[in-house]
């Protein structure tokens, strides 16, 4: 999440009674231009079609670097990522919660009940993992098809033991959870004081 | 055009507007400021400043400006904020304000909310204040402040990167049964030098008596460093 600077990792199996480690995550991006992105990528791009400006970002973690493409399309908000290579990685885009189907949002707003006292969406994305072919179908017919892999990627605000905090919850597709995350925000002191 | 570089562009515009108030009694000075920060816990936290006020130039209405240093006064202020929500907090607080030949007292109540619209990270603040003096009545101030945060690279302000921040106040003032408005806007360019300390220069511009009084305007070269 670009949101965040610092985020710890919790085991979601031993949700809140154990934090099994703290990790700094380090994370820089630049907005680059898009003459220099590889060929692949920016052809991947193009064939999504979409009329808005694309804004090329590369992003630097610990672990490695990435180029990633922020823009609309279909009234939804997109961001993709490949490699230095030029090779797909990640696609994400923004949706609306009655976008995801009943029997999984049902699934899914249970185990939030189950976690927090209370909570509140923020934002939800849809993940896709895939063939490239098979991705861009799923796009231009808004309906992933059998060979996508689809994840959903939930930030909200949680209640929890009294203490609400932003957490960056990850579900599969059947509405199972699969990775949480407390986001700690950046520190506001020059804009508060 | 880029917003941020729109954004410069009204920050420039802003720094030679002061032929505009060819009219009003002006005054610039430096305002350099350290501001130290501390969390105590995941609710509580402190805040310490210390701000001094340098003049370097005064022109009234009736004379030509005068480019002369004067030493004008110096604020400490200590307040305790306590987390209300996740992105909300209630801060109580007092300042001693010592100028050369007197010094007076503040109380503050302020209540921050913060949230981010698209890359800015924008605060309201909305506060209170009471100013006590042995040689004038109390001042009851009420304030609203708007910040707004744009990195100047990528999507968020990383370490070693610059950023754009405006500040708008509005405050309100009674004393002595005189009410009174001040407006303030003060755009900066800032610094984050590592995880614990920025910089920013900035000029904070001050519209003071806008009502019934005569209008003064004062820009100070402001100069934060946040620890």
């Amino acid at each position: 999440m670009k949101t965040t600077r610092i985020i710890l990792s919790i085991s979601f199996l031993l949700l809140f009674p154990l934090v099994l480690k703290a990790q700094h995550k380090y994370e820089r991006e630049y907005r680059i231009k898009s003459e220099t992105i590889q060929q692949s990528a920016q052809e991947f791009i193009d064939s999504i079609g979409s009329d808005s400006k694309i804004k090329w970002y590369k992003e630097i973690s610990l672990n490695d670097i990435t180029i990633e493409a922020k823009f609309k399309h279909d009234k939804k908000k997109f961001s993709i990522e490949f490699d230095t290579l030029g090779i797909l990685q990640d696609v994400e885009f923004v949706i609306k919660k009655r976008e995801i189907s009943s029997a999984v949002y049902n699934k899914i707003e249970h185990k939030l009940d189950s976690l927090f006292q209370k909570w509140k969406f923020q934002k939800i994305q849809t993940h896709f993992k895939g063939r490239n072919k098979d991705i861009i179908t799923s796009i231009n017919n808004n309906e992933p098809t059998a060979s996508i892999k689809v994840s959903y990627e939930i930030v909200l605000k949680g209640k929890a033991l009294g203490n609400t905090q932003l957490y960056e919850i990850t579900f599969n597709e059947q509405g199972e959870i699969r990775g949480i995350l407390q986001i700690i925000q950046d520190k506001a002191d020059h804009l508060e004081y | 055009m880029n917003i941020r570089i729109k954004l410069l562009l009204v920050f420039f515009i802003l720094i030679s507007s002061k032929d505009i108030c060819a009219q009003t009694q002006t005054r610039i000075g430096f305002l350099p400021s350290i501001n130290y920060n501390h969390e105590i816990n995941k609710v509580w936290e402190v805040n310490f400043k210390f701000e001094s006020r340098h003049f370097v130039f005064d022109k009234s209405t009736s004379q030509s400006g005068v480019f002369k240093y004067k030493y004008s006064l110096s604020d400490v202020s200590a307040l305790v904020g306590r987390k209300v929500g996740l992105n909300s907090k209630v801060v109580l607080g007092v300042l001693t304000r010592m100028e050369p030949d007197a010094v007076s007292y503040r109380t503050i109540q302020q209540f921050i909310f913060q949230n981010k619209i698209e890359n800015f990270r924008v605060a309201h603040r909305i506060a209170s204040d009471q100013t006590f003096s042995s040689t004038e009545p109390t001042e009851f101030r009420l304030r609203y402040r708007f910040s707004a945060e744009i990195p100047l690279s990528g999507l968020i302000v990383d370490v070693k990167e610059f950023y754009f921040k405006f500040n708008t106040e509005a405050l309100n003032s009674i004393q002595d049964n005189e009410y009174d408005l001040e407006l303030r806007a003060v755009p900066n360019i800032g610094y984050v030098i590592n995880e614990q300390n920025k910089i920013e220069l900035g000029l904070d511009n001050r519209f003071v008596s806008f009502i019934d009084n005569q209008t003064r305007f004062t820009s100070w070269v402001t100069i934060n460093w946040f620890l």
